[in-house]
């Protein structure tokens, strides 16, 4: 039996590949940024969903609110050549701000982040696979379905979509570990 | 098998649309956009998610400063490691003294109090909300800090919009279905840029008793 792929079936696949990567964190990879001297912000490629870690010169770098880092540039405005004190990064919008401010070397970062696949253009091979391949199946039959005009069965699969991806997320966030303030829900603090 | 290369998004999101629910014969491609533009603007004011840092260079004895053309909602001045407070108009003007380093607001200005002098110029950032650009037509992207994933409210906001004005049980059962799943999605995009506002333990704590009720 021949089976006809059309564009809007693939199109439903990568939208759905696309949610479910972000959703569940499963896609990671290690990757090297560059932060150009004396510059101290960076923009993030699009793949990136979310940064796990990030490191310069071997050291792991302190990821801290917007409104820490804004408290920090304003309240200590320094520039160091030392590009290992470059220690503190905040997330803003696509960017990476980074403190202190550094000159005039490049610092090259090593990320390990949560990213989107790229687009499939064909019936090929999906960057997820197990049970990451399932929920893009049952995602993408869910969108059909809401299009179809068949809200309630959509709400079926979306619903257990939903917790399938959750279960998965809280798996991926367990692995982070750590004692920095951006502890994932629900991990208690060691006593000390 | 023949390479089908995938449509852009905003294709995929008019696409959907023509699926079956959004008559073309009632609403054209300029109409589909201009709801999609209304989606677009709603989802970005209801989530903060275009956010933005903007530097204000302050000039002693300058009170006001223009805010970004692109300007929707301040999330948080700071100025000299301190976080700014926001004043009511009705007493940023009084040349009252003795308050904490404050800002107000009106039109396209923020005024800082107390007015910069000599001693204190320096920069203080603003961490705003940005207003999304207007689409043109369906060839353009989305912002690049609108996350893709969540493209889907775009659908499910006009979907509602079209079969609230249809009229009809059946469509009005199914307007409540995408309104709902529009109100979900937006909740989960809002969520994912609430951030720790000061780091400590108790905040952390904050942070994970929200999200045991948002979940």
């Amino acid at each position: 039996m021949t089976l006809t792929v059309t564009t809007e079936t693939i199109d439903y696949i990568n939208a759905a590949q696309i949610r479910v990567a972000a959703d569940s964190g499963l896609l990671e990879k290690k990757d090297t940024l560059t932060l150009v001297g004396g510059e101290d912000s960076l923009l993030l490629p699009d793949e990136v969903v979310k940064i796990r870690a990030l490191y310069a010169n071997g050291v792991a770098l302190t990821e801290v609110s917007p409104v820490t880092y804004m408290r920090l540039v304003t309240g200590s405005p320094i520039t160091v050549t030392n590009t290992q004190l470059v220690s503190n990064f905040a997330n803003i919008g696509r960017s990476l701000y980074f403190w202190p401010t550094h000159g005039p070397d490049d610092i090259t970062l090593t990320a390990i982040y949560t990213y989107r696949p790229e687009p499939i253009d064909s019936d090929s091979t999906l960057e997820l696979t197990g049970m990451g391949e399932h929920l893009v199946e049952q995602l993408s039959g869910a969108y059909f379905l809401l299009d179809d005009g068949q809200p309630e069965l959509a709400g079926g699969e979306l619903a257990n979509y939903f917790s399938q991806v959750n279960r998965l997320r809280g798996r991926q966030d367990r692995r982070i570990g750590g004692s920095g303030v951006l502890r994932q829900a629900g991990r208690r603090r060691p006593p000390n | 098998m023949p390479i089908l290369n995938p449509n852009a998004t905003l294709i995929f999101v008019r696409n959907r649309l023509r699926a079956g629910l959004v008559d073309p014969a009632r609403y054209t491609d300029s109409d589909l956009l201009n709801l999609v533009n209304e989606a677009y603007l709603d989802a970005c004011e209801q989530t903060l998610c275009l956010q933005s840092l903007h530097t204000i260079t302050t000039v002693a004895e300058q009170a006001e400063y223009a805010l970004p053309a692109d300007f929707s909602a301040l999330i948080r001045v700071v100025s000299a490691g301190q976080e700014l407070s926001l004043l009511p108009l009705q007493d940023s003007l009084q040349g009252l003294t003795n308050l904490q380093p404050s800002y107000y607001l009106y039109g396209s200005k923020i005024g800082l109090v107390p007015t910069p002098t000599v001693n204190s110029s320096g920069e203080a950032l603003l961490l705003y909300a940005a207003a999304p650009p207007l689409l043109t037509s369906f060839e353009d992207d989305l912002d690049g800090r609108f996350p893709s994933e969540f493209s889907d409210v775009l659908v499910h906001y006009v979907r509602w919009r079209t079969q609230l004005l249809s009229g009809g049980a059946e469509r009005l059962a199914s307007a409540s279905a995408d309104r709902g799943t529009y109100d979900l999605r937006i909740k989960q995009l809002r969520r994912r840029y609430e951030s720790v506002v000061q780091t400590g333990a108790p905040y952390v704590r904050h942070i994970s008793d929200r999200r045991q009720v948002l979940s």
